[in-house]
C-alpha cells in the first residue's frame, strides 16, 4: 500500500466509524470491506483476473459460511438478503466500467457488464442452493478445509502458480510464453485462508459460535487486517462487530497515534532500510564482510518495521470502526531467547499454528505414548517448516522453517540443562548480563536465519553466509 | 473514558506544529540542510557527483541541492586537504564518466598515475563533471568549488554546452536559480543574457510542502551512500549497451543555425571568461572534448550525431579565437580518440579513450600547477 492509499483508508475508515454507530454497523462495514476488496486488489495484467479473484474470495467465503453453520441459522429470507448485499456490491462495482472508464478511482479490470451480471445470478444461486442442501456433514467440512488448502499450494508453489497462469491465460487468450508465478497476485488469500481454516476446525471442535451470514463475511473480509493481519479469531472480533464499546474522540485519538507510529515505522524506517537492505539484487555486491553484515542488519530491521507498521496501520484503522484487534508484535527483537522471540514475533500467526497443528499433534503423539524428546523435535520442527512454507513452498522456506525449529529445540534443551547445571541468576547484575547475552544470540540467530528467507536459492544463502564470515563469493 | 475536548486540541496543537515547521523553520532553514551528510564520515564521500535516473541499480540519485552534492563528493573530505596539489574536472556526461567506474573516468585515472609536481607535491584529480551540457552549469559548480580552493581548473566542453538557449535548460540549473543569479553577478554576466533574470523562487517555493521531494532526496542520499560505500557501485551499468549511431542523416542545420549562420555572438563565450575570473589566481586549463568523428554514411556532411561539419569547424575557430584574445591556456582535443573508442554518444569513450585523454593532459598539469 502506498501512503496515499493509507491515508484515504483513515479517511474512509473516520467516516465508516462515525456512520456504524448509527446505522446497519454489520452490513455497512461488510459492504465497505468487499468494495475495499475490489480497490486494494492489484492489477495482476491478467485480464479481468483482478476482479475475479476477489470475485472467486466472495464464492469462498459465502460458501465456507454454510459449511461452518447448522441449518437452523440459515435463515432464508436473511440469507438472501445477506446474499444480494454481498453480490450485488460486486455487481455495483462492475457498473464502474462504464462510470469511470478511466479507472480513476482505481477499480481496475473490470469485467463486461453480461459477465458481472451472471455472476450476481449464478453467485447467488449457488451458495443459496448449497445452503439449502448442507445439512452439516463433516465430510463437507473436511472438503472445505481441502480446496482452501489447494489453492494455497498452488499459489504458493512456483511452478504450480505459473501453470494456472498458462491456464488463466489460454482461458483469456493472452501469449503462453508470458506466464510467470508472479502474476498471480491474490491479495489477502493468505490471510483469508488462515481465517476460513480456523472457523472450520473451530467448528468440528464444536467451539464456533453461531454466526450470521453478515457477520461472517465481515469478519473474513474486514479490510483493516485484509492485507497484512493481524490474523484475529471470530471470538476476538465479534463483540465489537455487534457492539459498539467506546467513544468516537477515544477511538479517533488513540487510531490516528497508532497509525502515525505505523506510517513512521513502515514509511520512514521501513522504506529507508529498504534502500540498502539485503535483496537478490546486492547479495553479491558487497566488497567485504562488513558490508555483508550491514546488508543483513537493515533487511532484518527493514522487515521488522515495514510488517509491524502495517500492523499498526490496521490497528488503528480498525479502531476508527471502534473494534480492538490482536497485538502481533511485542517487541520480539529484545527477547532473550528464541521461545520468547516467536511469542512475540507476528503473534497471531504463530497462536494459529499452536492452535491448529502444534497442540494437536502434540496431544497426537503423547496419545501414542511418543516419547518426550520425539514430540518436542516434531512439532517444533514441523509447525516451524510449516510456517515457512506459508511464506511459500520453496526449498528457501523450508531451510528458514528447520533452521528455526532446530533453533527452538536446541534452546529447549539448552534452557533444561541450564536449570540443572548453572547456578540460578540470584544478583541482578548477573540476571541482566544473562538477559543480554540472550538478547545479542537470539536476534543474531532470527537475523541470520532471514538470509534464507530473503534470498532465492540455498546456493545463494550459502553463499552470502559464507561471506559473512570472511569466505568469498 | 477520555475527555472530549482533548482530541480537537491535539489536533489544533498537530496543525500548528506542523506549520510552523513547513512555513517558518524550513524556509528559514534554506539550502544549507544539504550540509549535513554521513559522507565523508561514517561512510566514504564518492568520487562524482551524485546522479542517476534508476537509483534503485545505480546506488545513487539526481537531486539538486547542490550544499548536499558536494558533501557526498570526497572533494569535502576535510582530512585530504593541504597535503596535496587538489585539480577539478569540469564538464559534462563524459568527465562524469558514463558507463564508467569511477577508476575509469578521467578523474580516476589520472590519479592512478601518481602525478607529481615540480616541487614534490602529489597531485589529485577531483571529478567535478555533471550529465548535462551548459556552461552555465559548469560556472554553477566551479563557483560552489571554490570553498575548497582548487589549486587548479580543467574545464572540459563541446560545442553542444555553447548555444545560448542551452545555458539554462540543465535541471541543475532551473532548481538553483539564486545561485545562478548570484554567480552571473559576482563574475560580471548579464543575466538578461541567457533569461537568468526570468528564474525566480517565492517564498511558498522554500516552504516544505514545495521542497519535500528536495528534503527526501537528501536523505535517499545518504542511505544510498551505503550501498556506495559497500560495494564501490554508483551508476547502473547496462550488460549492453547501443552504439553511437555511424551512419548519419544529412541534415546540415545545427539549433536551427544554417551553414555560415554561426558566430561568436550565438555562443555564450562569455562564461569561459566568467570562469576564468572565479578561478582567481589558480591556473585554468580550457579544453575542445574529443568528438566521435564518423566514417559512415553522411559523414561527409556531419561529423556525428551532433555536429554538421560546417558548425563543428566554426565553432573551433571561434573559440581557438576567443581563448587567444582572452589569453586563455586552451586546449583542442577534438580529434585525439579514435572512432572505435567511443560508446554510446559522440562523446562518451572507453576506458582506453579516457587514457589517451589522461596521457595527453598531464605534462600540460605539472608545467602549469603552481609551486
Amino acid at each position: 500500500m502506498t501512503i496515499q492509499e493509507v491515508l484515504l483508508l483513515a479517511a474512509i475508515s473516520i467516516l465508516l466509524g462515525i456512520l456504524s454507530r448509527k446505522i446497519h454497523r454489520i452490513n455497512l462495514l461488510m459492504a465497505a470491506s468487499i468494495a475495499l476488496m475490489y480497490w486494494l486488489q492489484p492489477d495482476t495484467g491478467l485480464r479481468y483476473l483482478g476482479f475475479w479473484l476477489p470475485s472467486i474470495t466472495l464464492v469462498l467465503i459465502t460458501l465456507s459460511w454454510v459449511l461452518v453453520t447448522s441449518p437452523e441459522m440459515r435463515k432464508m429470507g436473511e440469507t438472501l438478503r445477506s446474499l444480494f448485499l454481498i453480490f450485488g456490491v460486486s455487481f455495483l462495482i462492475s457498473f464502474l466500467k462504464f462510470l469511470d472508464p478511466d479507472q480513476v478511482l482505481g477499480f481496475v479490470n473490470i469485467p463486461r457488464f453480461v459477465c458481472s451480471l451472471t455472476f450476481l445470478i449464478a453467485g447467488i444461486s449457488l451458495v443459496f442452493l448449497f445452503s439449502l442442501l448442507q445439512k452439516g456433514s463433516a465430510a463437507g467440512l473436511w472438503v472445505g478445509f481441502s480446496i482452501i488448502i489447494m489453492i494455497f499450494v498452488i499459489l504458493k508453489t512456483p511452478a504450480l502458480a505459473v501453470t494456472a497462469s498458462r491456464v488463466w491465460r489460454l482461458a483469456t487468450g493472452h501469449s503462453l510464453q508470458l506466464a510467470n508465478a508472479e502474476e498471480l497476485v491474490w491479495l489477502g488469500y493468505s490471510y483469508i485462508a488462515f481465517r476460513i481454516l480456523h472457523t472450520i476446525r473451530d467448528k468440528q471442535a464444536g467451539r464456533l459460535p453461531e454466526l450470521r451470514l453478515n457477520e461472517y463475511v465481515a469478519y473474513l473480509v474486514f479490510y483493516p487486517s485484509f492485507v497484512a493481519g493481524p490474523i484475529a479469531r471470530v471470538v476476538q472480533i465479534l463483540p465489537d462487530l455487534r457492539e459498539i464499546r467506546t467513544s468516537l474522540s477515544e477511538d479517533l485519538l488513540e487510531g490516528s497515534q497508532r497509525i502515525f507510529i505505523g506510517l513512521f515505522k513502515k514509511f520512514v524506517l521501513a522504506d529507508s532500510l529498504a534502500l540498502f537492505a539485503l535483496s537478490s539484487q546486492n547479495v553479491t555486491q558487497p566488497n567485504f564482510p562488513l558490508g555483508g553484515w550491514i546488508l543483513l542488519y537493515a533487511f532484518s530491521l527493514q522487515i521488522y518495521f515495514d510488517f509491524s507498521g502495517y500492523t499498526d496501520i490496521a490497528i488503528g484503522l480498525a479502531r476508527y470502526l471502534n473494534f480492538k484487534l490482536p497485538e502481533n508484535f511485542n517487541r520480539p527483537y529484545l527477547k532473550p531467547n528464541l521461545t520468547q522471540f516467536w511469542s512475540n514475533w507476528h503473534m497471531t500467526l504463530t497462536n494459529w499454528f499452536r492452535a491448529y497443528f502444534f497442540n494437536p499433534i502434540s496431544r497426537y503423539l503423547r496419545k501414542k505414548k511418543t516419547p518426550a524428546i520425539f514430540i518436542l523435535f516434531i512439532t517444533q520442527v514441523s509447525t516451524m517448516v510449516l510456517v515457512g512454507l506459508w511464506h511459500g513452498i520453496t526449498i528457501n522456506f523450508v531451510i528458514w522453517g528447520l533452521w528455526h525449529g532446530l533453533g527452538l529445540l536446541f534452546q529447549n534443551r539448552w534452557s533444561d540443562w541450564a536449570k540443572k547445571h548453572l547456578p540460578p541468576p540470584s544478583e541482578k547484575g548477573y540476571q541482566k548480563i544473562r538477559n543480554a547475552v540472550g538478547v545479542f544470540l537470539t536476534f543474531h540467530y532470527v537475523t541470520l536465519g532471514w538470509i534464507w528467507f530473503v534470498l532465492p536459492s540455498p546456493e545463494t544463502s550459502w553463499e552470502f553466509l559464507a561471506l559473512l564470515f570472511g569466505g568469498r563469493l | 473514558m477520555m475527555d472530549r475536548t482533548k482530541f480537537p486540541r491535539l489536533l489544533f496543537k498537530t496543525f500548528l506544529f506542523v506549520m510552523i515547521i513547513s512555513l517558518v523553520l524550513v524556509p528559514l532553514a534554506g539550502d544549507s540542510i544539504g550540509k549535513v551528510s554521513l559522507y565523508n564520515w561514517l561512510i566514504p564521500g564518492r568520487e562524482r557527483l551524485p546522479f542517476s535516473d534508476t537509483p534503485e541499480l545505480a546506488y545513487n540519485l539526481s537531486l539538486f541541492n547542490l550544499n548536499a552534492m558536494f558533501a557526498s563528493h570526497q572533494i569535502s573530505d576535510e582530512g585530504c586537504q593541504r597535503e596535496m596539489y587538489r585539480v577539478i574536472i569540469l564538464g559534462d556526461s563524459s568527465t562524469w564518466g558514463t558507463l564508467l567506474r569511477p577508476e575509469e573516468t578521467l578523474a580516476g585515472q589520472l590519479n592512478q598515475l601518481d602525478l607529481i609536481a615540480s616541487d614534490g607535491k602529489a597531485i589529485h584529480f577531483y571529478n567535478l563533471g555533471y550529465p548535462t551540457m551548459s556552461l552555465a552549469k559548469d560556472l554553477l559548480l566551479l563557483d560552489k568549488a571554490q570553498k575548497f580552493k582548487p589549486d587548479m581548473i580543467v574545464w572540459f566542453f563541446t560545442l553542444e554546452s555553447f548555444p545560448a538557449d542551452k545555458q539554462l535548460t540543465s535541471p541543475l540549473v532551473e532548481n538553483n536559480p539564486e545561485s545562478v543569479a548570484n554567480a552571473f553577478e559576482k563574475y560580471d554576466l548579464n543575466p538578461n543574457t541567457y533569461g537568468v533574470d526570468q528564474l525566480t523562487i517565492s517564498y511558498w517555493d522554500r516552504t516544505l510542502f514545495k521542497q519535500r521531494r528536495n528534503y527526501a532526496d537528501i536523505l535517499r542520499l545518504q542511505f544510498y551512500g551505503v550501498m556506495w560505500g559497500i560495494t564501490g557501485i554508483d551508476q547502473h551499468y547496462p550488460k549492453e549497451s547501443k552504439l553511437a549511431a555511424r551512419d548519419l542523416t544529412n541534415n546540415e542545420t545545427f539549433h536551427s543555425w544554417q551553414e555560415g549562420e554561426m558566430d561568436a555572438s550565438n555562443l555564450a563565450l562569455e562564461i569561459l571568461s566568467a570562469g576564468k575570473l572565479a578561478a582567481g589566481s589558480a591556473p585554468i586549463i580550457f579544453i575542445n572534448e574529443p568528438i566521435l568523428i564518423s566514417q559512415g554514411s553522411n559523414s561527409d556532411i556531419r561529423y556525428n550525431f551532433y555536429y554538421p561539419r560546417w558548425a563543428y569547424d566554426s565553432y573551433r575557430e571561434i573559440v581557438r579565437q576567443y581563448t587567444a584574445e582572452e589569453e586563455m591556456f586552451y586546449l583542442d582535443l577534438w580529434n585525439l580518440v579514435p572512432e572505435e573508442e567511443f560508446t554510446n554518444t559522440a562523446i562518451h569513450t572507453t576506458p582506453i579513450g579516457v587514457r589517451l585523454l589522461a596521457d595527453e593532459l598531464s605534462p600540460y598539469v605539472i608545467a602549469h600547477i603552481s609551486p
